[in-house]
């Protein structure tokens, strides 16, 4: 059977949040699940990895280059792919790809657009 | 009495033959001194000057010099006048010449009946020793001072070459600061440097330990001829620990010094040691002073310091333009005259009694003030107590800083945020409208996701509004554009009113809202909609850093003519180092809160504008892990009854 493509959001915005998971489910037919924070993130990856991460760069507590330095370091989720969400122009490309991430989407997105350019990131 | 020193023997002869010996030279000290206030009134020349003019009189009247005591005494009165009042009159100037004429021919009378037989006794070396001392109270210039020593000692002790050597910067080589000859009769300059590690004098200097040779190789100074033999003696010189030269003296025939000549030799060099001490002391100061006026004139800020008393103790260049005068003028002007010129500029005359209220007091002053002539400017203005390290009071610093500008550029920016928060508020209307209209069922029932999406959208759009409503604020606030119009509030209305709108969602975080009133009905001085924003932004701001299960504590009372709102949170507090910045503009203390805790940092900065525009005070205590409190003072609309 083929199962669904698992995503998994970390933001702590939760109109954000929710919208993004909207914009995947209705967009690509993902199957989407949310985290508030970084660390409840992490467990839910740990719990059960999905096929890509999409974190929010910008949050309180952990900021999403820990999340995806932590995901990395981690046997369990190492493999899942992890993309950036940021509002900033100017992102350090170096320091994404020093931690292993498959890159960063600009907000504001365009719904269409964002399903195709996190697959495009993670090949 | 008599000027002449006693025919019977006396058994303080010797030292009166030093004293006698060493007068040309205290009167030369005084003759130079005279010269220099001629020239221009110094305090320091004034001490000195009194100083050893009440030496000479002391010493004089102790060995029968009547007539030369007398007049040292005059010319030390007259000048004690001048050092108490800061000034040397010319006709007292005058009668201080004639004086210092007359202490002369009293002097070189009684030179005269002194016999001038050279001595070599302790008590003649001592004199010697004193007279040094009493030299370095008359000047600071160091050439001078070695060379009268040099020329002293000459009296007592016998030498070819007697000089002062000292270390240069390098500290690897040393120079003959002053050097005398006596085959040449008088100083020699000598433009040369000998290394450290070499030679006998560097030795003293490595080592700090006085030399005597009795029976020493000639050297290219003194004889250096094959097999003869000479003497040397050579004293270290210290300042503040560290070697810094020599004092050396050297004589052609060997077996020359004694151990006492040493002694006396360190003696000396003692005496040289204070009188480096001092012009070292006042060559730092002197370039402090020289320094501080450089710094202070390049400055473009226009600076004076008033005394006390209201004179005008220094002022920059910049300071008598914007007055209006030549600089050297200013010293003279009474401070009633400076503001009179400087309020004919002020495009509001009252300026300055704010100026001369802050002159009069303690408290300091900082404000911006218009001028309208002779070219239109702002300025910033502060007016600052200036106390000394001891406490004592200097005066007040009154400073002027061109910020036209500043202010021009500062307009420009609030006009431009007022202009674009202007146009976004239209289209974000309508999208407020139209979101508002599907939600209420305008385009029919809707789906739950639907309604989800567009609720989403809502709450976002509202976020946005605040926002430029915000920057709105902030710019007429910036612009001094608030233009409130204070009318008699009573405090709990607009409170009550805020604590409404923030019921919910204070509940949502699970944060409780306590309330303690005034016993007493309060009304300030204040406008409904800003008090209440006031409150509102103070509130939600102790809401957003409460941790879920806390209270947010709302108080007010009265306070004399005032009342005091305080809103207390169970936060994580504010470091005392952040305490000042926090009212700035977006200076939330953590970029990352800005998102956890929802605003752009503006709410308190809008707070500050809004209570000082209301003329009340605002501010924050704090320690760290105990919370913050925000505290507003505003005047009450009637003073209460007594």
């Amino acid at each position: 059977m083929t199962a669904a493509f698992r995503a998994l959001v970390i933001d702590d915005d939760p109109d954000l949040l929710l919208l993004v998971r909207r914009t995947l489910e209705f967009t690509a037919g993902w199957q989407v699940q949310t985290a508030p924070s970084g660390a409840r993130g992490l467990e839910l990856a740990r719990a059960e990895p999905p096929d890509v991460v999409l974190v929010d760069l910008m949050m309180p507590d952990m900021d999403g280059y820990e999340v995806c330095r932590r995901l990395k370091a981690d046997a369990a989720t190492a493999a899942v792919p992890v993309v950036l969400l940021t509002a900033r122009r100017e992102v350090d490309e170096d320091r994404l790809a020093g931690i292993g991430a498959a890159g960063f989407v600009l907000k504001p997105f365009q719904p269409q657009e964002l399903a195709r350019r996190v697959r495009e990131l993670t090949g | 009495m008599t000027d002449a020193p006693g025919k019977v023997p006396d058994p303080l002869a010797e030292v009166r033959i030093e004293f006698a010996a060493g007068l040309d030279g205290r009167v030369q000290g005084l003759h130079d001194a005279l010269q220099r206030l001629e020239s221009g009134f110094g305090a320091e020349d004034a001490e000195r000057l009194h100083r050893a003019a009440h030496a000479l009189a002391g010493t004089a009247g102790s060995f029968g010099a009547t007539r030369l005591a007398q007049a040292a005494r005059e010319l030390e009165q007259l000048v004690a006048g001048w050092r108490d009042r800061g000034e040397a009159p010319p006709d007292e100037w005058r009668r201080a010449t004639a004086t210092l004429t007359s202490l002369a021919a009293a002097a070189r009378a009684y030179e005269a009946t002194a016999p001038t037989r050279p001595v070599t006794s302790a008590a003649a070396r001592l004199a010697v020793a004193g007279e040094l001392a009493s030299l370095i109270n008359v000047t600071n210039d160091l050439h001078e001072i070695f060379q009268a020593a040099i020329l002293k000692v000459r009296r007592v002790l016998a030498f070819r070459r007697a000089s002062v050597v000292l270390v240069d910067d390098t500290r690897e080589h040393y120079y003959l600061h002053t050097l005398f000859d006596s085959l040449q009769d008088g100083f020699v300059a000598l433009e040369q440097r000998f290394p450290l590690a070499k030679g006998l004098t560097g030795e003293v200097i490595r080592t700090g330990r006085p030399v005597r040779e009795n029976a020493h190789p000639g050297t290219r100074g003194i004889h250096a001829e094959a097999g003869r033999r000479v003497s040397a003696m050579i004293v270290p010189l210290r300042l503040e620990g560290q070697v810094i030269g020599a004092l050396n003296f050297g004589h052609e025939e060997s077996e020359q010094y004694t151990a006492a000549d040493l002694e006396w030799a360190a003696v000396l060099a003692r005496q040289i040691e204070t009188s480096l001490h001092y012009s070292k002391l006042l060559t730092t100061i002197a370039r402090q002073k020289n320094q501080l006026e450089a710094l202070i004139g390049a400055s473009d800020a226009a600076i004076m310091l008033v005394g006390p008393d209201g004179v005008i103790l220094y002022a920059n260049a910049e300071m008598a333009r914007l007055i209006g005068v030549q600089r050297p003028a200013l010293r003279s002007i009474d401070l009633e005259v400076v503001h009179e010129l400087l309020g004919r500029g002020l495009t509001d005359r009252r300026a300055l009694e704010a100026q001369q209220r802050a002159l009069a007091g303690h408290e300091p002053l900082r404000d911006v003030v218009e001028f309208s002539g002779p070219r239109r400017a702002i300025y910033q203005r502060v007016v600052a107590p200036v106390g000394e390290a001891g406490g004592g009071r200097i005066g007040h610093i009154v400073l002027y800083r061109d910020v036209t500008l500043e202010a021009e550029a500062d307009r420009l920016k609030s006009e431009f945020v007022s202009v674009v928060s202007h146009e976004l508020r239209t289209p974000m209307t309508s999208v407020k409208a139209s979101l508002g209209l599907l939600l209420g069922g305008a385009a029919g029932a809707l789906e739950p996701t639907a309604r989800e999406l567009l609720e989403i959208a809502l709450r976002n759009a509202d976020r946005l509004i605040r926002l430029v409503n915000d920057l709105l604020d902030l710019s007429r606030i910036r612009a001094g554009r608030l233009d409130l119009t204070p009318e008699p509030v009573a405090l709990a209305d607009p409170v009550r009113a805020a604590l409404e709108t923030l019921r919910a969602t204070a509940a949502e975080q699970g944060v409780r809202l306590e309330t303690t009133p005034s016993p007493e009905p309060l009304d300030v001085m204040g406008v409904p909609d800003r008090l209440e924003q006031l409150v509102v932004n103070l509130v939600s701001n102790a809401v957003k850093f409460s941790p879920p299960g806390g209270a947010v504590a709302i108080r007010w009372w009265r306070d004399k003519a005032a009342a005091i709102l305080e809103v207390a949170d169970q936060g994580a507090g504010i470091p005392a180092e952040r305490l000042h910045e926090i009212f700035e503009p977006f200076r939330q203390l953590d970029s990352s809160m800005t998102r956890q805790h929802g605003g752009a940092g503006l709410g308190l900065a809008i707070c500050e504008g809004i209570v000082q525009a209301l003329n009340g005070h605002i501010w924050a205590e704090s320690e760290p892990g105990k919370g913050a409190r925000f505290y507003v003072r505003l005047p009450l609309a009637s003073s209460p009854p007594t």
